[in-house]
């Protein structure tokens, strides 16, 4: 193996090895040393637009940009040059200058050590304490609050392009653009319609790479700086993605969610994992409640535990339906309780629908983003799996081949450049002969376009949802070993269901249990049953309707495992503490199970994550 | 800041546009995402000006983001997002031109015709223009009718000669 090339180059006297292709930038922060940029953000290819990160090179006539400018061996820079401070000091004033900066407004604004404005922090670093230049007043910037989650004020922005450049580059929905040029430069959405009537789609990309307060979210903004608040790697369990996120919480509440920049989702969220997740919910059930002469009455757990398992005792035969998005351990626990507390099979999920099958080798969320051939089969990822929609529509940018198979139009059609039916994939068997020869031929035609699209690539990813045929699966088993798959799951944790045998079916008995943890009714009506036991985070429809109402943990309160898409198991973990009379789901199992007079086969949560992951 | 223009509504006096006119020029260009400016350039050709709606159409038929030919036609003067009149008329007001009386016939456009610069008469006759030097100081002032030069131009005789235009 021959060893990796290396460029040395010489960075404020300290003598670094880079890698050639690097820039002065990246280089100098491998080894440690921050050369100030705003423009520059590591997950954003280099513009060089701010022109903050100027330094000094030996043997270049003028300041050069760090963060576009290419490592070569033998260079030396000096990043804090009298020179290159003297240039950052003045691009800082303009930039100041160039829109109404009044930063005491900013909910950015901090000191020196706490603020969270990036403009403002080189601002304290250089010690700017005047307007060489003024504000511009010249214009009324304008601000737009249209949409629901983010307000973009224009007197804030300094240009710098990230979010145009996140809106292109990770999200992939060119949404934002640049109108004008020189003093008239303005970032607009579209052809310079308002954001909430544009093509935006509230991903956020924007405004988690925004470095200054002209993005800011509506419900964390005031609420505490970055040195005040808590930032808690977790899962969203929003859909089957299960992107990683970055939890900002204060106080036992949820301020904001970020993308994680490690995770497969590779910073990027949906509007669902993003802003929907600390939308104002319904009333908080905090005690268990029993239905007394027709009204719902709050009363201690013990009396709720031992009226129920009454009820569970004196019934035939008991169903249970579970969320879907409860995590691995709650699922297996519930299950658990039917098969040996209450001897009942009826027991299934409340909604949702069968994950797909596993085919072939399973494609990772990069191996999406990086395919040149995407065969997208049944399923709407645009709708139900949005982070992989965009990853489709990066690598859609990036000349991948887009192939759709389905029988309904879906948002991907724009993108296909090749569409298909699902019976032109799959096998027909149907007389009389006339209609067999044409689906043979539909099927040869269909079949041998895909393969031979698949075959030609270098990087084939198939996406495949849910209610296939077998036919249709024997085709996608019959493509080139090349390919990996990835099943487009419905229902969060469908796929850890799965693995524990709970599926979205119709479940039989007198009593019913319905463990629904923070999920919300929209419109689903739960069928009636003699006696009925719903174990629910919020008051709503489903809770109204039961005999009985326990509390349950919100998912950002819940400890386990989910498995999502990938086929990986995602430790879940808890960013809040639950309120004191609120127990974990399998806590509130073995409770019961006690009264009902027999005792689950575990005790602890360690030992159901230690059965079933 | 100028407002920006409504989202209903071409600016084209609501006269309804062929779009199709404009099949023949993605054809060409099919294939060509960075072929922006020339597409441009060729709509603003057939159509005198580029309308939303071509702008959208043009989106949608070769896949280039919407913002991204917005921001071409608003970077260079060049492109027109507003309906133009049949003449342009520009008015030099470079230094020489400004000395020898421009401003005198920048005001008779506004006095004897009612055409501030940069506008378009209602009847889409005429759009007037301020340039700065049109490379013909000699015979300043001057203005520039569609191709024709008017050297050492006269307020009152700009506004006869445009008057009588068709």
């Amino acid at each position: 193996m021959v060893a990796a090339p290396v460029v040395n180059i010489t960075v404020n006297g300290k003598a670094i090895s880079a890698r050639p292709g690097q820039t002065v930038l990246q280089a100098a922060a491998d080894a440690g040393i921050e050369i100030p940029a705003l423009c520059n953000h590591p997950h954003l290819r280099p513009e060089g637009s701010c022109r903050v990160c100027l330094v000094e090179i030996e043997k270049q006539r003028t300041l050069q940009p760090a963060c576009t400018f290419p490592v070569a061996d033998g260079m030396v820079v000096q990043t804090e040059s009298a020179k290159a401070v003297e240039s950052r000091k003045m691009v800082l004033q303009m930039i100041f200058s160039e829109r109404s900066h009044y930063c005491m407004y900013c909910q950015m604004s901090g000191t020196a050590q706490s603020t969270d404005c990036e403009l403002q922090k080189l601002g304290y670093r250089y010690g700017l304490n005047h307007w060489s230049y003024g504000p511009n007043y010249a214009k009324n910037w304008p601000i737009d609050a249209t949409r629901t989650h983010f307000v973009m004020d224009h007197a804030r922005c300094i240009l710098c392009r990230r979010c145009v450049r996140a809106c292109q580059q990770i999200a992939a929905n060119h949404t934002l653009g640049v109108q004008q040029r020189g003093f008239k430069t303005m970032i607009c959405a579209d052809d310079n319609v308002q954001f909430g009537e544009s093509s935006c789609v509230s991903c956020g990309t924007c405004l988690q790479v925004c470095p200054t307060g002209a993005l800011a979210d509506r419900r964390s903004a005031y609420r505490g700086h970055e040195s005040e608040v808590t930032r808690t790697k977790a899962v969203c369990l929003g859909c089957s993605v299960g992107c990683g996120i970055e939890a900002i919480t204060r106080d036992n509440q949820l301020l904001r969610v970020e993308g994680d920049w490690k995770a497969g989702n590779e910073g990027m969220l949906c509007s669902v994992g993003r802003f929907d997740v600390v939308e104002p919910k319904p009333v908080r059930i905090m005690w268990p409640m029993v239905r007394t002469d027709g009204r719902l009455v709050e009363t201690s757990w013990d009396k709720a535990l031992t009226f129920a398992a009454g009820k569970f005792r004196q019934a035939h035969r008991v169903a249970g339906l579970a969320s879907p998005r409860l995590p691995n351990e709650a699922l297996a626990a519930f299950a658990c309780f039917f098969h040996e507390v209450l001897m009942s099979n009826e027991v299934g999920l409340l909604y949702g629908e069968d994950p797909p099958l596993e085919l072939g080798q399973p494609a990772v969320l990069h191996d999406v983003a990086a395919s040149d051939c995407i065969v997208i089969i049944a399923g709407n990822p645009m709708k139900q799996q949005k982070v992989v929609g965009h990853l489709i529509k990066r690598a859609y940018d990036n000349d991948a081949r887009i192939i759709v198979v389905n029988d309904r139009p879906t948002e991907l059609d724009s993108y296909a450049h090749l569409r298909l039916q699902l019976q032109d994939v799959s096998y027909h068997g149907e007389s009389p002969f006339e209609q067999l020869k044409n689906t043979y031929h539909l099927r040869g035609t269909g079949v041998s376009q895909l393969k031979a699209a698949v075959e030609a690539a270098q990087r084939p990813v198939v996406l495949y949802g849910g209610g296939l045929t077998t036919t249709v699966y024997a085709a996608l088993r019959a493509l080139p070993a090349k390919v990996h798959f990835l099943p487009l799951i419905n229902g969060t944790n469908a796929a850890g269901a799965a693995r524990l045998g709970l599926r979205p079916r119709p479940v039989h008995g007198e009593a019913l249990y319905v463990m629904v943890g923070d999920d919300l009714p929209d419109g689903m009506v739960l069928p009636h049953r003699q006696f009925t036991l719903v174990q629910s985070a919020y008051r709503s429809a489903w809770t109204e309707s039961a005999d009985v109402v326990l509390p349950a943990m919100i998912w950002a309160e819940m400890k386990g495992h989910m498995i999502n898409i990938e086929g990986r198991s995602l430790p879940v973990a808890p960013l809040l503490v639950a309120p004191k009379s609120v127990h974990a789901c399998w806590e509130t199992l073995l409770q019961l199970s006690m009264r009902i007079g027999y005792s689950l086969s575990f005790d602890e949560i360690s030992d159901i994550s230690k059965a079933v992951v | 800041m100028t407002a920006p223009p409504k989202a209903n509504g071409n600016g084209n006096g609501g006269e309804p546009l062929d779009l199709s006119q404009l099949d023949p020029i993605l054809d060409e260009f099919k294939g060509h995402k960075d072929a922006v400016i020339p597409i441009l350039q060729r709509t603003q050709d057939t159509l005198g000006y580029l309308p939303r709606e071509a702008l959208k159409y043009i989106s949608v038929k070769a896949r280039i983001p919407l913002n991204q030919l917005y921001g071409v036609a608003t970077f260079y003067t060049q492109f027109h997002l507003k309906r133009r009149g049949r003449h342009l008329v520009r008015i030099c007001d470079g230094t020489a031109c400004h000395v020898r009386g421009a401003p005198k016939n920048i005001d008779a456009m506004e006095k004897g015709l009612g055409l501030a610069a940069g506008a378009t008469t209602p009847d889409y006759r005429l759009t007037f223009e301020i340039v700065y030097c049109l490379g013909s100081c000699g015979l300043a002032p001057v203005a520039l009718v569609d191709e024709k030069v008017y050297g050492q131009l006269a307020p009152q005789v700009l506004v006869e000669r445009l008057k009588a235009l068709p």
